[in-house]
């Protein structure tokens, strides 16, 4: 078979299964999607099955926010390298531009079966095809003395916005001297480098600001993302300020006590006068209500990413088991690609080319110190694999770790016009 | 009169007599490029193209806007980065799994845009 061929294949076939499963298309009615989530999957989704069906499919997102603030970039926002205005996108593009029917209100439930979202307010909404793109929840019974109540003095700042703003403030006003302690989340969880390019944006706020105090990194895990970038980036940068204690030295994270600024470990307690406390994370609750996920998160087809519980549905990005594809805002926004690609073949017929997925995480570890890690990845049967992959040197020199910044600049704007123009 | 020619001097006409005839040797080898490129699927181009726009939209600090670029320079560009012989590791990963065919294709496709 040639390549030609193998890439027409599934149109041929999508074409032919849509002809018999979708009566409306036979008396002319565009076939209906919903998409919810508008962050880097859903978003981008939405974005290109409404762009390249040339509106021949009738495309509705869901989104609560009206305003959306990027998760990545809010640690750069922390460390005073971004205004917090700059992370904030709204929807003017994908309703004007691409006339998405922009829904703001939160998805309640999903009937699979009559193929309905039923929105907080009670209205319904009906679709041939759902994509789902929710995002995290987080577990916050996963850490004893966590919750949604103590997240005010010890906020995760895991979803950008306010609990950013917090993270930042708390920083800029911690005494002299003082200790901030950073619970970093266990395995799986959003954004794998977050919270070490996190620590180090603190501690370039601090270093200005308040030189004598330090940062504990309290972490559930042995090793982490880029470990040996930052660990010598944090000795490099900020000598002595910096302390990560691993789970074979604190033995434990037991709880943590908001009102008193404790967090109870195994080897001792810790007493933060600033701290970020991040909880294990699991599929955005919606996910959990449509009945696809097994476990804490929803597993795929890598080929379409399509949900292996129910065809019509597609879990995009943080929510999906995505394999060996990090849960990053670039891998949402690549693998969207693969299920629009799909989900329009399905309903129009048109081409489905083979699924490709890439992924690359930058991180700002001090002033033109960028680093990044990244791979690209092909749709095997059960899981998505990789190709090909690459991670920056410890022995770079600073041009190359400057450059390494500034094409993160040049990323962050192209994906949010990706995801929203 | 005489003149003494340099070791740099010398240097600079080897290397501009190498390049020459490395250029001459490539448009050989291309000779059917531009009607490749004319043949070239649009639609696997876009398709194609998805991967790229995650990155490349706006004229800003380190990374370029490729709409409207030329369609044989994006090839030779593309070509160069995925033998490593330019630099930056994601373009070399990403040129790294595209043949030929693929890569004529985004030309095609990004030269057809505007900038």
């Amino acid at each position: 078979m040639t390549s030609i061929s193998r890439r027409y294949f599934g149109g041929l076939l999508g074409a032919t299964a849509t002809g018999l499963a979708m009566p409306s298309l036979a008396f002319g009615a565009a076939p209906k999607v919903v998409v919810v989530g508008g962050g880097a999957g859903g978003a981008t989704a939405a974005r290109y099955i409404a762009k390249d069906s040339k509106g021949s499919i009738d495309v509705t997102l869901v989104e609560a926010s009206k305003r959306y603030y990027t998760c990545f970039f809010s640690n750069l926002y922390i460390g005073g390298f971004r205004k917090y205005a700059s992370i904030g996108h709204n929807y003017y593009g994908l309703a004007v531009n691409n006339r998405i029917n922009v829904v703001h209100e939160w998805a309640a439930s999903i009937d699979g079966a009559a193929r309905t979202v039923t929105l907080a307010s009670g209205g319904k909404l009906s679709y041939d095809k759902l994509v789902l793109s929710p995002g995290i929840a987080l577990k916050y019974d996963s850490i004893a003395g966590y919750s949604p109540q103590a997240q005010g003095r010890m906020p995760h700042g895991w979803t950008s916005g306010t609990q950013a703003q917090q993270i930042r403030n708390q920083v800029m006003t911690m005494k002299k001297g003082g200790t901030f302690v950073m619970v970093a989340p266990p395995n799986p969880y959003r954004c794998p480098p977050g919270p070490y390019e996190r620590v180090s944006m603190i501690a370039h706020l601090l270093k200005e600001r308040n030189p004598t105090a330090k940062i504990i990194v309290l972490d559930p895990k042995e090793k982490f993302s880029k470990m040996g970038l930052f660990t010598a980036g944090w000795e490099k940068h900020y000598p002595g300020m910096v302390e990560w204690i691993g789970p074979e030295a604190h033995g434990g994270i037991k709880s943590v006590n908001h009102e008193t600024m404790e967090i109870v470990t195994d080897l001792d307690t810790f007493k933060a006068d600033a701290a970020c406390v991040v909880p294990a994370m699991s599929a955005g609750v919606i996910a959990q209500n449509a009945g696809v996920t097994d476990g804490d998160w929803a597993p795929i087809i890598p080929a379409t990413m399509a949900s292996k519980a129910d065809p019509n549905i597609f879990v995009l990005g943080d929510a999906s088991v995505a394999s060996a594809m990090p849960k990053s805002g670039f891998s949402a926004n690549s693998q969207a690609k693969v299920a629009a690609n799909a989900i329009r073949g399905e309903l129009t017929g048109s081409r489905v080319y083979d699924a490709r997925f890439a992924n690359t995480c930058w991180s700002l570890i001090a002033t033109n110190d960028g680093v990044k890690v990244g791979a690209n990845y092909k749709a095997g049967s059960e899981k998505i694999d990789v190709v090909d992959k690459f991670v920056s040197q410890g022995d770079e020199s600073s041009e190359v770790r400057k450059t390494t910044y500034e094409e993160s600049i040049g990323w962050y704007s192209g994906i949010t016009t990706d995801m929203f123009s | 009169m005489k003149k003494n020619i340099s070791c740099g001097e010398l240097a600079a006409f080897w290397a501009v007599l190498v390049l020459s005839f490395g250029a001459v040797y490539q448009a050989r080898a291309d000779a059917g490029l531009a009607e490749q490129i004319a043949k070239a699927d649009m639609g696997y181009g876009e398709y194609l193209a998805g991967e790229c726009m995650t990155c490349h939209r706006n004229q800003s600090a380190g990374i370029p806007n490729i709409n409207g670029l030329d369609a044989e320079k994006f090839v030779t560009i593309m070509r160069a980065y995925r033998s490593k012989e330019l630099e930056n590791k994601v373009m070399q990963m990403m040129a790294g799994r595209l043949n030929d065919e693929q890569i004529i294709s985004l030309a095609a496709y990004f030269s057809s845009l505007s900038n």
